[in-house]
C-alpha cells in the first residue's frame, strides 16, 4: 500500500508529520511530503489512517496496489462520514 | 453563570429561538458567555444563517459548509476578513491574509520558510527559559492572575523574537494589545491612538532594519522583492500588523482557555501531569473546543449557497469554533476528550489561508503548558464562576485568578 498527498491539496497544517512522523515529513515551505513513497509497512498503517482522519485539508489518501486488498480502515468516502469518531 | 459554563453544551431552551441568528453578534459583550450555546443552536437549526447586526452578514457554523466556503477562493474573497469589514483602518490590506490567489500564493510563499515547524523549534529553548523566568517573578505568591502574569507574555515574547523586535519593548506591546483588544471596543479614541502609536513604532523598526543587516522576519520583508520590486511600505506595515495581531491575541486566548480548562478540570490536569507526553494531543482537543478565532470573507459575485442568496459584497463570518462543535464531524463534540484521536478541527483555518503561525502557536502552547504544570501541578482556578471573556473576533478568558498556594514546585536553584 502506498499513501499520497494530493498535488496542491496540502495546506501545511502539519498534522500528518505530528501524528505519523515515520511516514510524513515537511518540505522547505512546511508542506507535507510522503517520506516512504514506495509503500507503507503494515505496522505504520494505523498511524497513517489517523493522519488521514486528522488532515484538515483532506489531502492524504491511500493508493491501493492493483493486486492488493484495501485495508478496511481506509475505505472511506470523500467526507469519511461516520469514520471520524474514534477515540482512545 | 454556573461553574464550567463555557465548557457546557448548548442549552437552546434558554435562548430565544428565532432571534438567535438575526441577533448573532460576535462584538456583543452581553452574549459572549453563551457563545458556545449559540453555536450549538445555529448548528442544529441553520448552519448557514444571517444576522442583522453589524450591517448584516452571513453566519456560517457548519463544518462542511465552512470547508466549502473557505476552499472557494473565487466566490469568497479574503479582501476583508473582519466583520464589519473595516475593523482596524479603512482599506488597509494585511498581506497575506487579505490577498486572494494568485497574489496570496506569491506573498505567502515568501513568508512560509520562516514559519516552518523546524524554524519554530529553534525558538523552543529561549521560549522555555522565558516561561521559567516569568514564573520565577511570581514565585512565593499563592494567588495571582495567570493571564497577565504568565500566559500573555508568552506569545508577546515569541512574536517579538520572530519579527526581530527588542525584548525590552515587550511591555509596550502588551499595553497596545490591551488597549486595542480589550479597551478598544468601548474607547475608540484610545484604540485609535494605540493603533497609531504601534504603526509609528513598527515604521521605526522597519527603518532600523534598513540600516543594518538582521536575520528576522522584518529583515526578510525589507529585503524581499515581488515581481522584481520591493514590498510597498503600506503592505509591509500591514503585514507586520497582521503578524502582531495574528500571533499574540489568538495564542494568548488559546493558552488561557487551556489553563482555564485544566484549572477547572483536575482530572484532566492530573492526567497531563502524570503523562506529559499526552500534552500535544490534549492541546489539539483544547484548540478544537476553545478555538479562539472567527474570520470573515466577502462574496465576490451573486452566489446561491445551500439556498442562501448571497449578494456580491456581502460579508460572511466563518465561525471555526462552531465547526469544531459540529456533530457531523465529531463524536460527542460537546465533551473535552483530551486524548481524542480523530480531530479534524478548523481552529487554524480550512484553506490556503491556514494560520501561517500554527507551528509556532503549537510550540507556545506546549511549552507554556509544560512549564506551568511542572511548576504548579495542583493549581486550580480560585473561582470558576469569575469568568471574564473577550468580545470580538478573538474569544477567550482574559482573567485567570489561580491558587497555586501549597502546591508550587519551585525550581532547583542552578549555578
Amino acid at each position: 500500500m502506498r499513501v499520497e498527498i494530493g498535488e496542491g491539496e496540502c495546506q501545511g497544517h502539519g498534522r500528518c508529520v505530528d501524528l505519523a512522523p515515520d511516514v510524513f515529513e515537511y518540505d522547505e515551505l512546511g508542506y507535507g511530503v510522503v517520506g516512504l513513497p514506495d509503500g507503507i509497512p503494515d505496522h505504520l498503517v494505523s498511524v497513517v489512517d489517523v493522519a488521514i482522519l486528522n488532515c484538515p485539508a483532506r489531502a492524504i489518501r491511500w493508493i491501493p496496489d492493483s493486486d492488493e486488498q484495501t485495508p478496511a480502515a481506509s475505505v472511506q468516502g470523500p467526507q469519511e462520514q461516520g469514520d471520524v469518531h474514534g477515540q482512545v | 453563570m454556573t461553574k464550567g459554563s463555557i465548557s457546557s453544551s448548548g442549552d437552546a431552551a434558554s435562548l430565544p429561538g428565532d432571534d438567535v441568528a438575526p441577533t448573532f453578534d460576535h462584538h456583543d459583550p452581553n452574549k459572549v458567555n453563551e457563545r458556545h450555546a449559540i453555536y450549538d443552536h445555529l448548528l442544529s437549526k441553520c448552519p448557514v444563517a444571517h444576522s442583522e447586526r453589524q450591517g448584516g452578514f452571513w453566519v456560517i457554523t457548519g463544518h462542511p459548509e465552512i470547508e466549502r466556503i473557505a476552499r472557494d477562493t473565487t466566490s469568497f474573497s479574503n479582501r476583508y476578513t473582519s466583520v464589519p469589514k473595516a475593523y482596524f483602518k479603512d482599506n488597509e490590506i494585511h498581506p497575506p491574509i487579505n490577498l486572494d490567489p494568485p497574489e496570496h500564493t506569491v506573498f505567502r510563499r515568501l513568508l512560509l520558510p520562516e514559519f516552518t515547524a523546524a524554524k519554530a523549534a529553534l525558538q523552543e529553548p529561549l521560549l522555555r527559559s522565558h516561561c521559567v523566568s516569568v514564573l520565577d517573578r511570581v514565585a512565593g505568591q499563592t494567588e495571582f492572575d495567570a493571564s497577565s502574569a504568565y500566559s500573555r507574555s508568552i506569545p508577546v515574547h515569541a512574536t517579538c523574537r520572530l519579527l526581530g523586535l527588542p525584548p525590552e519593548d515587550e511591555e509596550t506591546f502588551v499595553g497596545w494589545i490591551h488597549t486595542l483588544v480589550e479597551v478598544g471596543a468601548n474607547e475608540p479614541k484610545q484604540a485609535a491612538q494605540a493603533a497609531k502609536d504601534m504603526t509609528t513604532y513598527l515604521e521605526h523598526q522597519v527603518e532600523a532594519h534598513r540600516q543594518e543587516e538582521r536575520d528576522d522576519l522584518i529583515a526578510l520583508l525589507v529585503n524581499a522583492e515581488i515581481d522584481g520590486a520591493p514590498i510597498s511600505h503600506d503592505l509591509l506595515i500591514g503585514c507586520l500588523i497582521l503578524m502582531v495581531f495574528g500571533g499574540i491575541d489568538t495564542t494568548w486566548s488559546a493558552l488561557n482557555s487551556a489553563l482555564w480548562h485544566l484549572g477547572t478540570h483536575p482530572e484532566d490536569r492530573d492526567r497531563l501531569v502524570a503523562a506529559p507526553e499526552l500534552i500535544p494531543t490534549a492541546i489539539e482537543e483544547l484548540l478544537r473546543f476553545y478555538a479562539p478565532a472567527v474570520l470573515g470573507r466577502v462574496v465576490t459575485r451573486d452566489t446561491e449557497f445551500d439556498g442562501a442568496q448571497m449578494k456580491e459584497g456581502d460579508s460572511i463570518l466563518l465561525c471555526y469554533p462552531a465547526a469544531n462543535r459540529d456533530p457531523r464531524a465529531f463524536e460527542e463534540p460537546e465533551r473535552v476528550v483530551i486524548d481524542r484521536v480523530n480531530n479534524r478541527h478548523f481552529t487554524f483555518g480550512a484553506s490556503v489561508h491556514r494560520c501561517i503561525g500554527s507551528s509556532l502557536a503549537r510550540l507556545e502552547l506546549r511549552v507554556g503548558i509544560e512549564e506551568w504544570l511542572r511548576r504548579y501541578p495542583l493549581f486550580e482556578l480560585v473561582d470558576a464562576n469569575d469568568l471574564e471573556l473577550s468580545t470580538g473576533p478573538i474569544w477567550g478568558p482574559r482573567k485567570l485568578r489561580v491558587n497555586v498556594g501549597q502546591h508550587a514546585v519551585e525550581p532547583v536553584a542552578t549555578a
